[in-house]
């Protein structure tokens, strides 16, 4: 076991984070080992630091008390403004809406007659401006694979094709998000990151990381969503470049969009102690991959795709890419009308 | 005398029941609430997102958004597990916003070569202040600083309101995985940066 893993292991440890077993394990390696034992010294002198310094931070916190008149009225007049904000908004885009919509309708009727294929476009245009459309729907969710945990993700369209990406009613906007081919490409801080849904499916890749989000979201096989790297267990020992593996999974995802991608229940297996149902994915009756599903999550523990492999080890941590973490860390509180803010 | 005697009974209530009570009309049921978390709310706000303006303005809102949603919150877990889960999100949206608002003109050029990650955290110590304080304390504050917003909050948690792993996990909305993985790495990082004051047994605060 390296410096690290004890570390680790120590960690837990002084948390009292371990099972009993374990516990008593590490307490006869600290009696005998005396490396490890100045480690945890460190590690437990550390920790003392750090706590005594959080808790003088918080005692230089100012007690709510001496303003707390002021700040409890702040806090109920901003729910009166907020309500009727919110109220005197929606009624007044209500009433622009409704005023657009019978000045299109006259205009497109007028239109209509004069020239059927320009009112068409204008009716098109004054939709597009009306209000977002909803263009896919998504379901993030992290490692865990629980169905329903997680609330949906909107990928939304406004006006001038600006893109805004809905979660728990807040809205984001990327600071750079161009559709192409594949579906879309969100470029952050330099990264590329390709986006793709047809409602059934969708992924999300990040290029370079070779780390693939691949989300299905209904279907016969309770696939809730997965987060793996994407290696080829070449026989050289070399990694597949990402594209190259991206271009298998996009061979099945256009299976699962065509709709002739099947899945096939064909038996159980027990692999690592856990007991997996095993599904045969067939396109065109031609078997493209295998997938293995928990029995008692419905979490995906395996996919393989020719010679894509991948298995998924319960649990891993989210990844370091940002827009993957803060999309599914939306709070559920707050909502935000104007969609085409910068 | 009856404010007194009201002040008195609220003191009885528990969290959720003074969230259940409070209502636009009576400002002292939800103010009880208010006086009880806002100390260490303040607190761990300021820690993670590193400026204490922002962190009054981030906790109240956070209770705001609790109060206004009041109706939906049910007791399934403590109050300030909810509490925390709220602010967090909050801090982790207003960093996003200053990152993003700071690091728009440096998209093209910044391409992720191990720099700090996308939630750095954007606090600037205020130099007077941290003349005053202790090396060792200045140093503890500024690796502090350097971690991830989610490791600070988790080794708050951790360190300061000594919550189990799982408590932390239902605070932050993450796994117990995750949490563990957080904490590891936010001591890891820690006794990299302070090893030499760790090494000589110096006292960081």
């Amino acid at each position: 076991m390296n410096r690290s893993d004890d570390l680790d292991l120590l960690s837990d440890y002084l948390d009292g984070e371990l099972t009993p077993t374990r516990e008593e394990i590490v307490r006869l390696r600290l009696d005998e080992e005396t490396e490890l034992s100045k480690l945890y010294d460190r590690l437990r002198s550390m920790s003392d630091d750090t706590r005594a310094f959080f808790d003088a931070e918080e005692r230089k916190m100012p007690d709510v008390a001496t303003n707390q008149e002021d700040f409890i009225r702040t806090t109920l007049a901003g729910e009166s403004l907020t309500g009727s904000l919110g109220a005197r908004s929606g009624i007044r885009w209500k009433a622009t809406a409704a005023a657009v919509v019978v000045i299109a309708v006259v205009v497109t009727g007028f239109v209509i007659r004069e020239n059927e294929v320009r009112a068409r476009r204008f009716k098109d245009a004054v939709e597009a401006a009306l209000e977002p459309k909803h263009f896919v729907t998504i379901q993030i969710a992290r490692p865990s694979l629980l169905p329903g945990r997680r609330p949906p993700v909107n990928l939304l369209y406004g006006r001038g094709g600006r893109w805004v990406i809905e979660a728990q009613d807040r809205l984001f906007v990327p600071p750079a998000f161009t559709p192409n081919r594949r579906g879309g490409l969100i470029r952050h801080r330099g990264k590329r990151i390709h986006f793709g849904s047809d409602g059934s499916v969708a992924w999300l890749w990040l290029e370079g990381s070779e780390v693939v989000r691949v989300m299905k979201l209904d279907g016969p096989v309770p696939i809730v969503s997965f987060l793996r790297s994407f290696l080829d267990e070449d026989p050289s020992g070399r990694q597949a470049t990402p594209l190259l593996n991206w271009a298998k999974v996009q061979d099945v995802l256009e299976g699962v969009r065509s709709g002739v991608l099947e899945y096939r229940r064909v038996g159980t297996e027990t692999i690592d102690n856990q007991r997996l149902d095993r599904y045969d994915v067939t396109l065109e009756n031609r078997a493209t991959a295998r997938v293995w599903i928990s029995t008692q999550d419905a979490a995906v523990r395996r996919v393989k795709i020719g010679l894509l492999d991948l298995r998924f080890d319960e649990p891993r941590e989210v990844p370091e890419d940002p827009v993957f973490h803060w999309s599914s860390r939306a709070p559920a509180d707050v909502r935000v009308i104007d969609v085409t803010r910068d | 005398m009856t404010t007194v005697l009201r002040i008195d009974h609220l003191t009885e209530l528990s969290d959720w029941e003074l969230l259940e009570r409070s209502s636009s009309e009576d400002a002292s049921v939800f103010g009880e609430l208010v006086r009880r978390h806002y100390r260490h709310s303040v607190a761990f706000c300021t820690q993670v997102v590193g400026d204490h303006g922002h962190a009054e303005d981030i906790v109240q809102r956070g209770f705001l958004n609790i109060f206004r949603a009041r109706d939906r919150y049910h007791e399934k877990a403590r109050f300030k597990t909810l509490l925390y889960r709220v602010l967090l999100n909050l801090c982790i949206n207003e960093i996003h916003r200053r990152s993003s608002a700071a690091q728009l003109s440096a998209l093209a050029s910044d391409d992720g070569d191990g720099s700090p990650g996308f939630l750095e955290d954007v606090r600037s110590p205020d130099p007077s202040a941290q003349a005053e304080e202790a090396e060792g304390r200045a140093l503890l504050r500024e690796a502090l600083g350097r971690l991830r917003p989610e490791h600070r909050a988790a080794l708050w948690l951790r360190e300061h309101e000594g919550l189990p792993y799982q408590d932390i996990a239902d605070a932050l909305e993450a796994s117990l995985a995750e949490v563990k993985i957080w904490i590891h790495r936010a001591r890891k990082k820690l006794m990299e940066m302070l090893r030499p004051y760790i090494e000589r047994g110096d006292a960081l605060s």
